[in-house]
């Protein structure tokens, strides 16, 4: 009855959040985001029909779809990181390189498995196979996330919204599928309830947020022109700067 | 179960993500750097250089000394007490104007189009380093006579540079000399 219940609740949420961004033209500024939740609800309704249908199916259904809706979720990410990082070309330069280092260590890691005999792909179970994407997944997440913060950079409720919501649904994914190699640990039974109840919360938390569009597209307009000296001469002048202070600090401690 | 707990801090750092970004006040304005408001280089008494001399003044030999001869207990108490305050607001005030430095860089780099990499990932060491200073020299103030904060503060800096801020202090002076 609750697996209804968070099913059905899904479907509405998602389709509301379709409609609200359809109507309030969203879809233009997140169209991969979109498309990833357009994806999400279309897996639903056919995985309804499969489960009543024909269930004898539903598990290899279950997992093209859970593939499917693993690939868009990363495909979303490229929608932040055009939406957000487009006006800044120094912070998009410095996210797109550590995204080239966690996908490297990524690869890394398969050939290190690969000369070991084992294929990364081919892990023992499909839920460990979508555990290591949503681990890579997750670095990805993070990258972006620790360059938002630490290049402090503007972000509306729509973004803050999608990325909360889209760290929640990795991280209880990650937990879900990390436990389920664990079968004798006594918080499976509870957590195979507690991430539907997460995966609704992240579509209350994406509705929520991208309610209205007003607040992006007024934050837009008021950003900066990009006109800035070269990034050398800069460095230069905050490392002056840094030195100042530290051997100001230095000769205190040193006396 | 390695694996589990790596899985579990990846987590708990996604989680920690959302509770951040969930947080009402968590717009990236230029005050969340935690700039002191209205404070810039030449803001408050004196000018960057003066302001580090200051900290000469505060940790002087000679007032410990003058104080260590006095032999009054009660005075020299008092004295500490406010020398550990003085102390304090001179490193809140310094921990300000690094965080100054770090906002403008970051205002600025953040829209540089030939942004290096290296160049600001040494920045970043930079900035790393001092707050962790400044961190680690608040504490021992805190917890510690203001003299001997400084012998701590000194044996801390000592093995910070031998461990890993030589090198960044070589790469910075070849820098500067070219």
């Amino acid at each position: 009855m609750l697996t209804q219940i968070i099913w059905w609740a899904g479907i509405a949420l998602e389709s509301l959040l379709l409609v609200r961004g359809v109507r309030g033209g969203l879809v233009r500024r997140f169209p991969l985001f979109y498309t990833y939740v357009f994806f999400v609800l279309a897996e639903s309704l056919v995985m309804f029909a499969v489960y009543r249908w024909a269930r004898n199916d539903f598990a290899r259904a279950y997992w093209i779809g859970e593939y499917g809706t693993l690939t868009l979720g990363s495909f979303l990410l490229l929608d932040v990181y055009r939406v957000v990082l487009r006006q800044y070309p120094g912070t998009a330069r410095v996210a797109r390189n550590l995204l080239c280092f966690v996908f490297a260590l990524a690869f890394a890691k398969v050939l290190v498995n690969r000369s070991y005999g084992a294929l990364w792909w081919s892990a023992q179970t499909p839920e460990e196979l979508e555990r290591n994407l949503r681990i890579v997944q997750s670095f990805a997440v993070l990258a972006i996330i620790i360059v938002m913060i630490v290049y402090a950079i503007p972000r509306g409720r729509d973004l803050k919204g999608i990325l909360a919501g889209y760290s929640l649904l990795v991280g209880s994914s990650l937990v879900h599928l990390s436990l389920a190699s664990h079968p004798g640990l006594w918080v499976i039974r509870t957590w195979s309830y507690v991430e539907p109840v997460c995966y609704v919360i992240v579509l209350c938390i994406w509705t929520v947020a991208l309610w209205r569009p007003a607040e992006a597209i007024s934050r837009e307009s008021s950003l900066p022109p990009p006109e800035m000296p070269g990034h050398a001469a800069l460095v230069r002048q905050t490392q002056e700067a840094l030195d100042n202070l530290r051997n100001g600090l230095l000769k205190e401690v040193r006396r | 179960m390695s694996m589990l707990f790596i899985v579990v801090l990846i987590a708990f750092l996604l989680f920690f993500a959302v509770l951040h970004f969930l947080e009402p006040s968590a717009s990236a304005t230029e005050s969340q750097f935690g700039a002191p408001q209205g404070l810039d280089d030449t803001a408050g008494c004196c000018n960057a250089e003066e302001f580090v001399s200051l900290g000469e003044l505060i940790l002087s030999d000679r007032d410990w000394e003058f104080m260590r001869r006095e032999q009054n207990p009660a005075l020299n108490e008092l004295f500490v007490q406010e020398r550990r305050a003085v102390v304090r607001h001179w490193l809140d005030q310094s921990a300000g104007r690094l965080r100054l430095i770090r906002a403008r860089h970051v205002q600025r780099s953040r829209l540089a189009k030939d942004i290096n990499l290296v160049a600001e990932a040494r920045v970043f060491l930079l900035l790393f380093y001092l707050s962790l200073v400044f961190g680690v020299l608040l504490i021992l103030v805190r917890f510690f006579h203001p003299y001997r904060s400084r012998a701590l503060a000194q044996h801390f800096q000592a093995k910070a540079d031998l461990l890993w801020l030589s090198a960044l202090n070589t790469e910075s002076g070849s820098t500067d000399s070219r």
